[in-house]
């Protein structure tokens, strides 16, 4: 810049001197044509040298390059307004290495146009305008250039996944820039508005020397029509376009595109002095439309089916019921909405192809260059999971109970309710119970065979009468209690239902699967749990039977709970490790890895375990009791007065001999080990608030002394226990088996009196702090008596508990009753994901996002914040839609009839995953596939394809037999291998999937290099593009002529 | 006072019965050595304010009974804990000996995955050593603890063991929360969490 800067200045003394510019009468137009010049000059377009820029990048073509735009506002006479847009194709950047690289080379390459611009402006002699001009004779700008360049030939998606802008897609262009009015205003609908705003673009061009096209767009905006210009070396293209509803018959094949071609080159041409060269794109639309998997229809049939009125087979009563057992997953719609194949003859010589209405020469077997483009509707569709979920969050907002819901055990609804809950109720009645006759054939069937367990509800219902009102039919709701307690009937049906699933089971058993879920902590992630299963069913009644549904299931597992607590009979399912199942003869105290509604059923089953075991010792005391009575009638209050009597036993309930230790006062006894209380059981909530407890009293000598005394229950206990074992004992043996390190040895010296000899001789004592009078141990010691386990104050009350915990189940809102469900159905959703993906060996792509969603679910179960399970649920959506693509693209390219063999398996698995992941990153994803036709994948859609032909029109033409035998023939001609079965399977099969003898849509390129407008001019590129659907037509032709020898 | 403190540690003294764990807390918060102190009954529970690199750290210590019975009452309060000091008595290898009990014990009750342990050595102003310190030192490495010798007794070592425990917890990522933000750390130190969902 230094460089020019007294050439300036000198300037600016010129103007000063001779003239005096006056803009002040500028018209709106001129104004305009400034706005444009300084856009181009401040984007540095502004000269043949803004060619150059794109020099070292002449490599890049639309494949391994990324579109890049930059807008801004022009403003025409004050009310309209423009946007010009610079698009531009720049180098991927694959890494951040490379970007830096990158930049690095771009500040190079900005400090020598620097330096070319301001030499280029200082000189100003002819002679170096000439020589300029020689050079601008001798390269024609880069823009034409592409205008000729075969590469970027239908190349609708650049690698990195930008969509090519149309412009650059019709003329191959890298660089344009393009003025669009904006969308709130009118759009230039004359040719005389187009005509004003091109003329500026001319004016502007020359006066800035800018070699990139500039378009104006014309018409309505959606119809992306553009007319544009682009000026260089003395050359000047004019980009035109033609664009209608409809074909005329006329240009609809290649003879009539190249007739308008040879017509806009010139009549000075005979069809000899030049050579047209013609690439040719055509899609096949191998699917349309959209409808539902084979496997998503039987689910949604089997929803349907169950609030039918159905004849039952014995056998299949299950499938008479929504799936209970798992999460239903995956897309509801096919989430693949079409699917075209391109294929694509580039370079062809005009006169070798012919192409018209009855035979052309473009056999898609022909061509090499095929490509599928693939339309999703991910982001449309609706998923069962994500959806169930978004629903279950929802119900976290009711405060209603479930008692005010349904009325108090199902009893007779309250006519006063409040409008919310009786228009939940009339919602949730309409859905779920139309089918009661269905229901009530159920029931017999149900009732038939042997009763193990006579279950709570039955006994509930009977004396229910408003049953009819509740919204789970009674059939439907004993199907999912007896599911979820299985012990309660046994049932043919389940054992079957029960091998099937361990069938699924098996295949998942692979190692790899295995390290996952024990990853991920196996014992929270299963769906085997009966409170897995549970939330599972509630998810479903949700989803199809509204918020009473929940209040119904809850109050009738509730109803279950109790029923088993009276009756002492264990709850099922709490536990996944089989080892501790199997421990039933000591408590399991609840798992505090587990949410807080998992724990208190554990707790509940402490309750239920130590109930029984309390009842078996009172059935044998009261039988002891019988015997000591038919023996001695007198004694009969012996067992329970004896804290006051001496005890006619000498020792009480003891466990084992203490090894070899005998009591320091009776050496003749031995020390016997008593049998202890359990501690208690505990749940999350429980030990919070016993913490608590603990904590608030402080940290004060006092407060420690004051805990110790909270604490000391069970050092009393066991201390009774002590002395009822082993009567006659000391605090001494009690320390020798409870604190053996408080027993410690002194030594002494002795003065052996015969030999003089000092002797260490080692004594036992106490330690020093068991023996501080008035120290805690001692005090309980003293102030305990002989009360063997069974006689003591229970530690742990198991009715107390058990009602706080009934309690605490009853007083649950829906909201909390959802937000205490929250993690299990979490977890469980986390599982079915993981299990679907497995399945489908997704893993490569779904890993991480499960891997984040089980961190942020471990954090939030742990950390109970509920209002971010909203967050959870996108990441299951993400998961979902994978699987969905996956399932349904494979459902297309992997079905049986594509009899894919073990040879072609690899590549084709290849370019599904492939397809699958270009499909997640854009709704619409064009994929190469290799070798086209000739290819494995190629050979795969012709056979798909081909079947696909004949499927529709046995479909829809209602064959004659002999068409059939014809088609058969072509077949057989095809493929030789099928045979008469295959074609009847291919009756049948429901796939839409269309014929491709017709292309959906053709695209011509038409290209030249010829003498324009005269003889005698230099031969410039004349390229013109033609896009034939049926929706539209289109010309997008770009023309040169020569503006130095015409 | 309480606004300038930076977070509330939740600490455990685990070992056998007798090798001073009480002690070694007295030591700590009070200052004092008290020949009297009685055997702990359940767990205990102390709380002091520490002063690492100007974070003011709220400490609640807990302080467990060592006798096997208690085993099953106090593993119930080790929820939540982010540090854990275990405790053995240099005059007597049996204690050194029953480490390992109380590592498995902390494995399984501990909920936070990686709760920092530190080891300390007490009672080394008794003659009658039993354990060297080499011997403490290799069973610190193999389990990835902080090691350190101490006397309750004679102060050696009390204060700074715990200062080292905390100062190895407020640098250990997602170990404990910001309380005067609310903000988790985790979501600061690795972006990838608050990353939006990318499929590859």
């Amino acid at each position: 810049m230094s460089v020019n800067k007294p050439l300036e200045t000198e300037d600016a003394e010129d103007h000063e001197i001779f003239d005096i510019n006056d803009f002040t009468t500028a018209s709106d137009w001129e104004r305009f044509v400034v706005q444009i010049e300084e856009l181009i000059n401040e984007w540095k377009l502004n000269s043949n040298i803004s060619d150059n820029l794109i020099d070292g990048d002449r490599d890049i073509n639309f494949e391994n390059g990324e579109w890049q735009h930059k807008t801004e506002t022009l403003q025409f006479a004050e009310e309209i307004s423009f946007t010009l847009t610079y698009y531009y194709l720049t180098k991927k950047n694959e890494n951040d290495k490379n970007n830096l690289n990158n930049s690095k080379k771009d500040q190079v390459k900005n400090i020598s146009i620097d330096f070319d611009s301001s030499t280029n402006q200082s000189n100003n002699s002819q002679l170096e305008a000439d020589e300029n001009s020689v050079n601008l004779v001798n390269l024609p700008p880069k823009s034409m250039a592409d205008l000729l360049n075969k590469t970027n030939d239908f190349q609708n998606v650049t690698s990195s996944q930008t969509i090519t802008p149309s412009i650059a897609y019709w003329y191959g262009l890298c660089r344009f820039l393009v003025i669009s009015p904006t969308r709130n205003n009118s759009f230039i609908d004359t040719e005389s508005r187009a005509n004003v705003i091109l003329s500026s673009i001319s004016i502007a061009i020359n006066n800035t020397g800018c070699l990139i096209p500039i378009f104006v767009q014309v018409n309505s905006i959606n119809r992306d029509m553009y007319l544009g210009l682009c000026e260089g070396s003395a050359l000047k293209t004019h980009f035109q376009i033609v664009h209608f509803n409809y074909t005329p018959p006329q240009y609809s094949f290649l003879p009539g595109l190249l007739e308008i071609f040879k017509s806009k080159l010139g009549n000075h041409l005979t069809n000899s002095s030049f050579l047209i060269s013609v690439s040719v794109r055509f899609t096949y639309l191998i699917q349309e439309g959209t409808f539902l998997d084979s496997q998503q229809m039987n689910m949604k049939a089997s929803l349907d089916k169950s609030f039918q009125d159905l004849d039952l087979v014995d056998d299949r009563i299950d499938e008479i019921y929504p799936d209970i057992k798992n999460l239903s997953f995956g897309s509801i719609q096919d989430c693949v909405d079409s699917i075209y194949l391109s294929c694509i003859w580039s370079n062809l010589s005009e006169d070798i192809i012919v192409d018209s209405e009855s035979y052309s020469d473009l056999n898609p077997q022909h061509s090499n260059d095929w490509c599928i483009t693939l339309n999703n509707l991910l982001d449309k569709c609706e998923y069962q999971l994500t959806s169930s979920l978004y629903k279950y969050l929802d119900e976290l907002k009711r405060t209603i109970s479930v008692s005010q819901l349904i009325g108090p055990t199902g009893l007779s609804i309250n006519s006063n309710m409040d409008p919310q809950v009786e228009e939940l109720k009339n919602k949730s009645l309409q859905k779920l119970t139309s089918s009661s006759s269905a229901a009530r054939r159920l029931d017999k069937m149900y009732f038939v065979g042997s009763n193990i367990v006579e279950k709570a509800t039955s006994r509930m219902k009977a004396l229910n009468t408003s049953e009819n009102q509740l919204p789970i039919d009674k059939g439907f709701l004993d199907f999912i209690m007896d599911y979820l307690f299985p012990d309660a009937k046994l049932r043919q049906s389940k054992e079957t239902s029960k091998q099937n699933k361990n069938q699924i089971k098996d295949d998942l058993n692979s190692e790899k699967f295995l390290k996952k879920i024990s990853l991920l902590k196996s014992s929270s992630f299963s769906n085997d749990g009966l409170l897995n299963k549970f939330v599972i069913c509630l998810n479903l009644l949700n989803r199809i039977g509204q918020t009473a549904a929940i209040a119904q299931l809850w109050q009738e597992f509730i109803l279950e709970l109790r029923y088993r607590y009276e009756s002492a009979i264990i709850i099922p399912g709490l536990d996944n490790d089989p080892k501790k199942q199997n421990q039933d003869s000591s408590l399991i105290p609840p798992d505090l890895s587990r949410c807080l509604l998992h724990q208190k059923i554990q707790m509940l089953n402490c309750c239920i375990k130590k109930k029984q075991e309390r009842e078996l010792i009172e059935k044998e005391s009261a039988k002891k009791l019988d015997n000591e009575k038919q023996k001695n009638n007198s004694d009969e209050d012996e067992f329970f007065d004896c804290e006051d009597e001496q005890p006619i036993l000498p020792f009480e309930g003891r466990l084992k001999k203490f090894g070899d230790l005998t009591l320091l006062n009776k050496p003749s006894e031995y020390i016997y080990v008593p049998i202890t209380q359990e501690s208690t059981p505990m749940t999350e909530d429980m030990l919070e608030q016993h913490a608590s407890v603990l904590v608030n009293l402080g940290s004060s000598d006092d407060a420690s002394l004051l805990r110790a005394k909270i604490q000391s229950a069970s050092l009393l206990s066991d201390m009774q226990a002590f002395k009822a074992a082993n009567p006659e004992c000391v605090l001494e043996d009690f320390v020798r088996w409870y604190s053996p390190r408080d027993w410690v040895a002194v030594e002494e010296k002795q003065i052996d009196p015969e030999t003089n000899e000092e002797k260490i001789i080692k004594k036992y004592e106490l330690s020093h702090r068991m023996k501080i009078p008035g120290n805690m141990w001692v005090d309980v010691w003293n102030n305990a008596k002989p009360v063997p386990v069974r006689r003591q104050k229970r530690l742990f009350d198991d009715t107390k508990e058990a009602e706080k915990i009934f309690e605490w189940l009853n007083s649950l809102s829906i909201g909390q009753i959802v937000e205490q469900t929250l993690p299990i159905l979490f977890y469980s959703a986390i599982y079915t994901c993981y299990e679907e993906v497995f399945k489908l060996d997704l893993n490569f792509l779904a890993d991480p996002i499960i891997d984040l969603l089980i961190e942020k679910t471990i954090k939030i179960t742990r950390n109970n914040e509920t209002k971010k399970y909203h967050d959870l649920v996108n990441y299951v959506k993400s998961i979902e839609q994978i699987v969905s693509l996956m399932k349904s693209i494979n459902a297309k390219f992997m079905n049986k009839k594509a009899r894919i063999s073990s040879d072609e398996e690899p590549e084709v698995k290849q370019f599904v995953k492939k397809l699958l992941k270009h499909s997640l990153d854009q709704e619409s994803c064009e994929l190469k596939i290799e070798n086209g036709a000739h290819g494995t994948i190629g050979k795969l859609l012709s056979r798909l394809c081909v079947r696909n032909k004949i499927t529709h029109k046995s479909k829809y033409n209602r064959m004659q037999s002999n068409e059939y035998k014809s088609i058969k023939n072509s077949i057989d001609s095809i493929d030789d291998q099928d045979d008469n079965d295959e074609i009847e399977e291919m009756e049948n099969y429901t796939n839409l999937l269309l014929p491709y003898d017709k292309p959906f849509k053709r695209e011509y390129i038409l290209r030249s290099s010829v003498s324009r407008p005269a003889p005698y001019s230099r031969q410039s590129p004349q390229r013109m593009y033609c896009l034939i659907n049926n929706l539209e037509f289109r010309l997008a032709g770009a023309f040169t002529e020569d503006t130095m020898f015409f | 006072m309480d606004d300038d403190i930076l977070t509330t540690l939740k600490i455990l003294i685990i070992g056998e019965s007798g090798v001073g764990k009480s002690s070694l807390l007295l030591r700590f918060t009070d200052d004092l050595f008290d020949p009297q102190l009685s055997a702990t009954i359940g767990v205990d529970f102390k709380v002091k304010t520490l002063n690492v690199e100007g974070n003011k750290t709220k400490l609640a210590i807990w302080d467990t009974a060592g006798q096997e019975r208690f085993r099953t009452l106090t593993p119930s309060y080790y929820r939540g804990a982010q540090g854990a000091i275990l405790v053995y008595d240099v005059s007597s290898r049996e204690t050194f000996a029953k480490l390992d009990n109380w590592l498995n014990e902390l494995e399984t009750f501990a909920n936070k995955p990686d709760i920092v342990k530190m080891l300390v050595a007490n009672k080394i102003d008794k003659p009658n050593r039993e354990v060297t310190k080499e011997e403490g030192l290799k069973f610190a490495r193999k389990h990835s603890m902080l090691f350190i010798e101490a006397s309750a007794k004679t102060k050696e070592g009390v204060e700074i063991a715990f200062e080292e425990l905390v100062e190895k917890i407020l640098q250990t990522p997602g170990l404990w929360e910001n309380r005067s933000t609310g903000l988790n750390v985790t979501n600061t130190s690795s972006p990838n969490q608050n990353g939006n969902c990318g499929y590859c």
